[in-house]
């Protein structure tokens, strides 16, 4: 018998496989992100100040809509073809849900690195004070986006409107991360925040329980959603 | 249907009363008459709280028994809660126009909490409406009725958590910060928007079971001959 972390490393390596196959999400998802990024701009109306205000917002909203795109790609491991193989195989649904989650947690890191990059150079929004602090709510965001969207994405297998119905349930339970998040950037960013660490750890805080919340409801609900796909 | 009638007329009957006692309560001091809408707003909020709970603890007693009952309430009272939410932020809205000068205003942490909570149920009917099956939706609704409940507390206890525009409860365990007589319309508009909810549910549930029967394959003759398999395909 195979023990559960073997598990997760499998089926995380066989999503990132399939993804390194297809390219979704280098090909699809990071090109659109980029020109939501660029198209922010023209709509602000070009005035350097107020892109510059805008950096750190469009950052974490273009996270979230197009991280969701991430979790829901049409080459993830969640279509009922491949979950049969994986059911098959004897995999434990909780793994399988911890395997799929890992995989998008290294996709939507990669991405939200990349978009953070991107979002410096075209905003040249304030500079960072709290590196720490930044580096934490981006690893926790894209943590929570994952489970969450993955829960979201597996609660939609075998929709004939999953692509429309997905987003539609993910979003509203993502905003609350999105809120705390830009609560930490603005803070991290801001000289006098910057120095008093206590509304920084309340809002990691308030992030590190909505991953608790999300990753316990994924677990508990893994093995009677599996029953529900096929 | 006769149940269901009687609890029709109760709750109107409630209701009449309700909205005279919220008319002929003395103004706001401040507020003047605008106030005067706490007692449909209040009572929607309260009651959308209460039909989310009552859809979270239908989720879990159907994970733990599957019977399709504890399914049908679940879905019967989230719709009603989505209806009594729509009430909530509709009535705020009316409200913080001349008295904040916007119909919705962001930070404020109530009226945005509200609002995703709004989206979040809004997803719930969603999902149940585009299962592809009823055990499906059963299954999968109750995930997300067990889950989404999370945001009751978070919503109710917004205005103690967060700077907010919004006015904090007005009934306290330390006491009532609302004079005697609007007191009284406000629990009377309570109890008149309890029986209201309770109508709505016991209309909707048997409804929903009557959608199931209609569902099911029918009798050709009476009770004891049924159709052969196949045979309602044809």
């Amino acid at each position: 018998m195979i023990g559960i972390w073997p598990q997760i490393r499998a089926l995380a390596a066989h999503e990132l496989r399939i993804e390194r196959a297809a390219q979704e999400t280098s090909a699809l998802v990071v090109p659109f992100a980029l020109a939501a990024l660029i198209t922010i701009p023209m709509a602000v109306g070009l005035d350097q100040p107020s892109i510059s205000r805008f950096g750190y917002p469009a950052f974490w909203a273009i996270s979230l809509l197009f991280g969701m795109q991430i979790t829901w790609r049409q080459a993830s491991a969640g279509q009922p073809a491949v979950q049969d193989q994986i059911r098959l195989a004897g995999v434990d649904p909780a793994a399988g849900f911890a395997g799929r989650v890992l995989a998008h947690l290294l996709l939507v890191t990669g991405f939200m690195a990349a978009t953070f990059v991107a979002m410096l150079f075209f905003y040249s929004p304030a500079p960072v004070k709290n590196w720490p602090a930044m580096a934490a709510a981006i690893l926790l965001f894209a943590a929570g986006l994952s489970i969450l969207a993955t829960l979201m994405a597996d609660l939609t297998t075998g929709f004939a409107v999953r692509v429309g119905l997905a987003p539609l349930l993910a979003a509203p339970l993502l905003l609350p991360l999105l809120f705390a998040a830009a609560q930490i950037s603005e803070t991290a960013t801001n000289e006098i925040g910057s120095t008093d660490p206590r509304g920084i750890l309340a809002w990691l805080l308030v992030l590190v329980l909505i991953v608790l919340i999300g990753a316990i409801a994924g677990v508990l609900s893994a093995r009677s959603l599996e029953e529900t796909i096929g | 249907m006769t149940k269901v009638k009687v609890l029709a007329t109760v709750a109107f009957v409630a209701a009449g009363l309700g909205l005279f006692l919220a008319l002929s309560a003395p103004p706001d001091a401040l507020q003047r008459t605008y106030a005067r809408i706490v007692h449909i707003h209040v009572p929607g909020a309260w009651l959308a709280f209460l039909a989310f709970g009552v859809t979270a603890l239908g989720s879990i007693m159907w994970r733990l028994s599957k019977r399709p009952g504890w399914d049908r309430l679940a879905a019967a009272s989230a719709e009603i809660g989505v209806l009594f939410t729509a009430v909530a932020l509709l009535t705020g809205a009316i409200w913080g126009r001349p008295v904040w000068g916007v119909f919705f205003d962001w930070g404020d942490a109530r009226m945005a909490s509200t609002a995703v909570m709004f989206l979040v149920y809004l997803g719930y009917l969603a999902l149940r409406r585009f299962a592809p099956s009823p055990a499906v939706a059963a299954a999968r609704a109750s995930i997300l009725g067990i889950v989404a409940v999370v945001q009751v507390p978070l919503v109710y206890f917004s205005v103690n958590l967060f700077r907010t525009l919004h006015p904090t409860q007005s009934i306290r365990p330390d006491g009532v910060t609302m004079p005697g007589p609007m007191v009284v319309a406000l629990l009377v508009n309570l109890a008149a928007f309890t029986l209201v909810y309770v109508a709505l549910l016991t209309a909707r549930y048997e409804l929903a079971k009557r959608e199931e029967l209609n569902l099911a394959p029918e009798p050709v003759a009476g009770s004891v001959v049924v159709a052969p398999p196949g045979w309602n395909d044809a």
